[in-house]
């Protein structure tokens, strides 16, 4: 085809150049993943580095399981789903993990006071300002979520993954998946109400 | 106040909330220079399987297998002959102090190896043992085998071969007769008239 835009291959084009031995095959599924794998392994543990370490074990097991890829679900989902597995296996391992889920430290409890003493003029400042206060709230109390929640929440708020892709990382249905989420969503807004926080 | 104020962010609902706090949280991306790492890791660590399979080669599995053979033998043929001490004790003990005649001895029988110690080297490894040592016991065994130095193990090995072996002493089991007795007499006790013969004078 002279002449024409080179096609980008796809992943299972790459796959199979990459289990015949194309290292630079495996370098730009490599490229194309990241992100994904990396995000996954951050939904669950909750730290930048040991994402990244993890996502590297990940990509590192599934160069070598590649020949057990035989194409039945999307190479991007089998990855995430091993990356996902190696990420709960780091979690449980991790004492850090304790300090994730720990209950947080009511950081804003005296909030209402310096809100108070600003300004009436500033109002649109004391609004973003509240603003970022119920998002500080909202990030603690997603951490206060258990955890089969807190990670659907996450992978699905993410944007990289969906529900499909859930369902398969996490070895539920679909629907359990919607159901986990929406969960959360209701117990955050409830602990909002707890708080003093309530549009309803 | 601070109700008023949240209350008043009525563009931004709890969902919509929800929804920035969890990208804040996700909100990284992977290193610099991560696919140049996971090849990079590729390389330097090959499959752990595979390379334990290219290595298992028949010949060296022979040549380990053979190695381990000959470190057995050199084990067993630099390790103490027995605990020497203990062999002329068991072998006397049933014949005095065990009268009961269907009992068998309670410790082990000595070990021919044992038995092929002479009585003098026994001796003197018996000397060379700490007194209060339990024989049997491995830090014992080290304890006693590293006070011999090469040469009299060699010297005392020597002697053993040239001393014909000795029979193991064989114990026939103990009878135990009743004891007999016969009726006991008692003889009447006779008492004969007392004489009393008189002092002699003073002088």
């Amino acid at each position: 085809v002279t002449g024409a835009e080179p096609v980008e291959a796809s992943d299972l084009d790459l796959v199979r150049r990459a289990q015949a031995g194309d290292a630079d095959a495996f370098g730009e599924l490599v490229e194309r993943n990241r992100r994904a794998v990396f995000r996954a392994a951050l939904a669950a543990l909750g730290s930048a580095a040991e994402a990244d370490d993890v996502a590297q074990d990940a990509f590192v097991m599934a160069y070598r399981k590649l020949a057990t890829f035989r194409g039945d679900a999307a190479f991007r989902t089998w990855l995430i789903a091993i990356a996902w597995r190696k990420a709960l296996d780091r979690r449980k391992s991790l004492s850090r993990w304790l300090r994730f889920t720990s209950t947080p430290p009511e950081a804003d409890a005296d909030a209402p006071n310096w809100i108070e003493h600003m300004p009436a003029d500033q109002r649109t400042q004391e609004e973003d300002l509240a603003a970022a206060q119920l998002q500080n709230k909202v990030k603690l109390l997603i951490r206060t979520l258990p955890r089969k929640l807190r990670d659907a929440l996450l992978l699905a708020g993410s944007g990289e993954y969906t529900y499909e892709q859930i369902s398969h990382i996490l070895g539920v249905p679909v629907g359990t998946v919607k159901w986990r989420v929406s969960e959360a969503r209701r117990v955050l807004k409830q602990k909002l109400a707890a708080v003093g926080h309530a549009h309803d | 106040m601070t109700e008023r104020l949240w209350r008043g962010l009525e563009a931004d609902d709890t969902d919509a909330a929800i929804d920035r706090a969890v990208r804040e949280i996700l909100d990284h991306e992977p290193a610099a220079g991560f696919r140049q790492r996971v090849l990079a890791r590729l390389q330097r660590e090959p499959n752990e399987a595979s390379w334990l399979a290219a290595w298992l080669t028949p010949v060296r599995l022979t040549a380990a297998a053979a190695a381990a053979g000959l470190v057995l033998a050199v084990m067993l043929w630099t390790r103490p002959a027995a605990p020497p001490a203990d062999a002329p004790v068991v072998a006397q003990k049933p014949a005095t102090a065990d009268p009961l005649p269907q009992s068998q001895p309670k410790s082990p029988q000595p070990t021919p190896a044992a038995n092929d110690v002479p009585a003098a080297a026994n001796r003197r490894l018996a000397r060379q043992q700490p007194p209060a040592t339990a024989p049997g016991r491995t830090s014992d065994r080290r304890v006693a085998a590293a006070s011999v130095t090469p040469a009299e193990e060699a010297a005392e090995r020597d002697a053993a071969r040239s001393v014909a072996p000795i029979d193991p002493i064989t114990i026939p089991p103990l009878r135990v007769q009743p004891l007999e007795h016969g009726e006991i007499l008692i003889a009447p006790v006779v008492v004969g008239p007392l004489k009393i013969v008189p002092l002699p004078p003073p002088r």
